[in-house]
């Protein structure tokens, strides 16, 4: 049987020196494309709080030569996409992207963020495209997957993939705001759509895994690898309230398995990834992404407090069914 | 030709009688029931934080004399919940009849933080009668997309040659001001469907009507056939800067007209009235309705319909004849 092996933190954002003022804290939900020679893995970076406590994540990319031992080629200082303008849905934030690398171009699909008033934040898909992957442009102003009827907000953490003919999206739409402690409070669901072009999307309209912790588990990050004609996911969950610093409730990393990647079989005791010990994953893990690298699969994944040390690493002894 | 001037048939001015209930009656969207009109409108109350939200009740006028009869008592459609499109507001609501139901759209407010707000559109069913509504689904079925990037609202919905049709507003820009804050401009657009719920946009992004010039926002855009392959809109336009304050900036009534709805030719003066006091600065948020011979138009006037609104009103054949020309 298959299980996961863990490395230890890989990107660390303390030692990348000189960062600008927009790279301050936070290395989140990390997504690799293979560049042939060596590995680029875009991630999403919050710069200094302002006087009110508002912060911008903007995303940008580190490519890796060689992961055992790490190799870091670059390190960039350029946001790969600029935040868009007043009342667009991308205002104040552009977190996460997942970019599907194509013969002629580059697409990411990118969770834009907009500050509201009675609830912090709403979250809507946008597209994006680059000829060389560093500096992406946008598929219009506004979003390509933005709220419907039955996902009434925060659709978001966007995940690209192309099986056979078809791109497939995997994301979260936002069920429930809640006030707890005189605090606003979200749970979210995974989530599935297809397309023929990546601009008009087909939604699965259903809860694409099953709930573990009660009907109220949030989850995100959808994140598939085919292997051999099957479907593994992985992705995060966690209890709607008190998960910030509870270790109990905090995100832990779930696993599925699809034929046909509308059903899928929730197996997290198989292939889940759970918390350690000690150390800088012993709080949280959770914004998985699995890739295969020079014949051996990895998994890069977030720690304590959702990627404010960087990512860690796990890698997988044993075949995957 | 001129349109009559009907006056103000609603009367909410908030000094005027103190039983008033209504603060502001906004957006009136008329109905036929036969002997009598019934007009939806939004008016304000103040939410825990002393901020407005809009809220939507009706009147029902005799068809005839145009005097009040009947004013709803309960609540016609609850705000939406934390977080939803709806949350701090319903304006305007329209509704239709179509295979004896009546459905409502909402043009649903929330609250920005940079920006003031966004819209978004929803669908609601009424009860037997169309005294009361309740939403399909908490979220929206028209909201913002990749060339329509926000301020998706103003729904006015027909039911013509075996299509819902759409007219609505969505914004284009939003505009620093001198203190800081922000004001927007949006355009007319039309979208179709064959369920009423789940819409096209073939022209996404491209707004319908031509504008007098680049700070035009144009809102409220309403429908009707006058015969067969002549149709009417009207909306209302303001500049996007001092339209609050000064009276050349204001709101004021335009006009189009198209043989096919795709191609629209704008004609202002098609709309054009005697203004007296109650809409003398300011005419807008306005909406059609074809009465035995005539064509109504109800609207606001001064102050955004803090007053109330009135009507305005023109012989079918005078309006179809001057369309033709």
């Amino acid at each position: 049987m298959a299980r996961w092996r863990k490395i230890g933190l890989l990107f660390d954002i303390s030692k990348i020196l000189n960062r600008p003022e927009w790279f301050f804290e936070y290395t989140q939900a990390p997504n690799v494309v293979d560049m042939g020679d060596f590995l680029r893995i875009y991630f999403s970076t919050r710069g200094r709080r302002d006087t009110s406590g508002n912060y911008v994540s903007l995303s940008t990319f580190v490519d890796l030569k060689s992961i055992e031992p790490l190799v870091i080629k670059e390190v960039s200082f350029d946001p790969i996409l600029d935040l868009g303008e007043p009342g667009c849905f991308d205002e104040h934030g552009i977190y996460p992207i997942s970019v599907l690398r194509e013969t002629n171009r580059f697409l990411g699909v990118y969770g834009g963020w907009s500050r509201c008033e009675s609830v912090p934040f709403d979250v809507a898909i946008g597209l994006a495209s680059s000829v060389d992957g560093r500096k992406f442009s946008k598929h219009g102003t506004g979003p390509i997957l933005a709220a419907n009827e039955m996902e009434p907000f925060v659709i978001g953490s966007p995940k690209l993939r192309f099986f056979k003919d078809k791109y497939y999206l995997t994301y979260i739409a936002g069920r429930e705001w809640t006030i707890e402690n005189g605090r606003p409070e979200i749970y979210y669901k995974l989530r599935m759509a297809s397309s023929e072009n990546c601009i008009e999307w087909k939604r699965f309209d259903k809860d694409i895994i099953a709930d573990r912790i009660g009907p109220r588990e949030a989850q995100a990050c959808g994140d598939i690898f085919e292997k051999n004609g099957n479907f593994h996911m992985w992705f995060c969950f966690r209890n709607h309230v008190d998960f910030r610093e509870n270790r109990i409730n905090s995100y832990r990393i779930g696993y599925a398995r699809s034929e046909n990647l509308i059903d899928w079989e929730r197996m997290d005791i198989e292939l889940g990834l759970d918390v350690s010990e000690t150390g800088w994953d012993s709080q949280s893990v959770s914004y998985p992404n699995v890739f295969s690298f020079r014949d051996q699969i990895y998994m890069l994944y977030l720690g304590n407090h959702i990627g404010r040390n960087g990512f860690g690493i796990a890698k997988l002894s044993g075949e995957l069914e | 030709m001129k349109w009559q001037n009907r006056g103000l048939i609603f009367d909410v001015t908030p000094q005027k009688n103190e039983m008033n209930r209504f603060f502001y009656a906004q957006g009136p969207q008329p109905i036929d029931l036969g002997e009598v009109i019934r007009v939806y409108f939004s008016s304000r109350v103040r939410d825990v934080n002393g901020k407005f939200l809009s809220k939507v009740n009706w009147v029902e006028f005799e068809s005839i004399s145009h005097k009040p009869l009947r004013i709803s008592e309960r609540e016609v459609i609850a705000l939406g919940e934390l977080g939803t499109y709806d949350e701090h507001g319903i304006f305007p609501f329209n509704v239709i009849q179509y295979d004896s139901r009546f459905i409502g759209y909402v043009s649903g407010w929330s609250r920005r933080s940079s920006v003031s707000v966004t819209t978004s559109i929803g669908v609601a069913i009424g009860n037997s009668d169309g005294t009361y509504f309740e939403k399909r689904a908490k979220g929206p079925c028209l909201t913002a997309s990749a060339n329509e990037p926000f301020l998706i609202g103003d729904p006015n919905v027909k039911y013509l040659e075996g299509e819902f049709h759409m007219w609505y507003i969505f914004g284009i820009k939003w505009s620093k001001t001198a203190d800081s804050g922000y004001e927007r401009t949006y355009r007319i657009g039309h979208a179709i469907s064959h369920d009423g719920v789940t819409w096209q946009r073939p022209s996404e992004g491209i707004q319908i009507i031509p504008a007098l010039n680049d700070l035009e926002a144009q809102a409220m855009p309403s429908v009707i056939q006058l015969e067969r392959n002549l149709y009417f809109m009207v909306f209302c336009y303001r500049n996007t800067f001092g339209f609050r304050e000064n009276h050349e900036k204001a709101y004021k009534l335009g006009a189009a007209i198209s043989s096919d709805l795709i191609q629209w030719e704008r004609n202002d003066n098609l709309v054009a009235f005697d203004s007296n006091s109650w809409s003398n600065e300011m005419a807008c948020y306005p909406n059609l309705l074809e009465k035995e011979d005539k064509i109504l138009l109800y609207m606001n006037g001064n102050s955004f319909g803090l007053n109330g609104f009135g009507m305005i009103e023109i012989e079918k054949e005078t309006l179809v004849s001057n369309a033709k020309l």
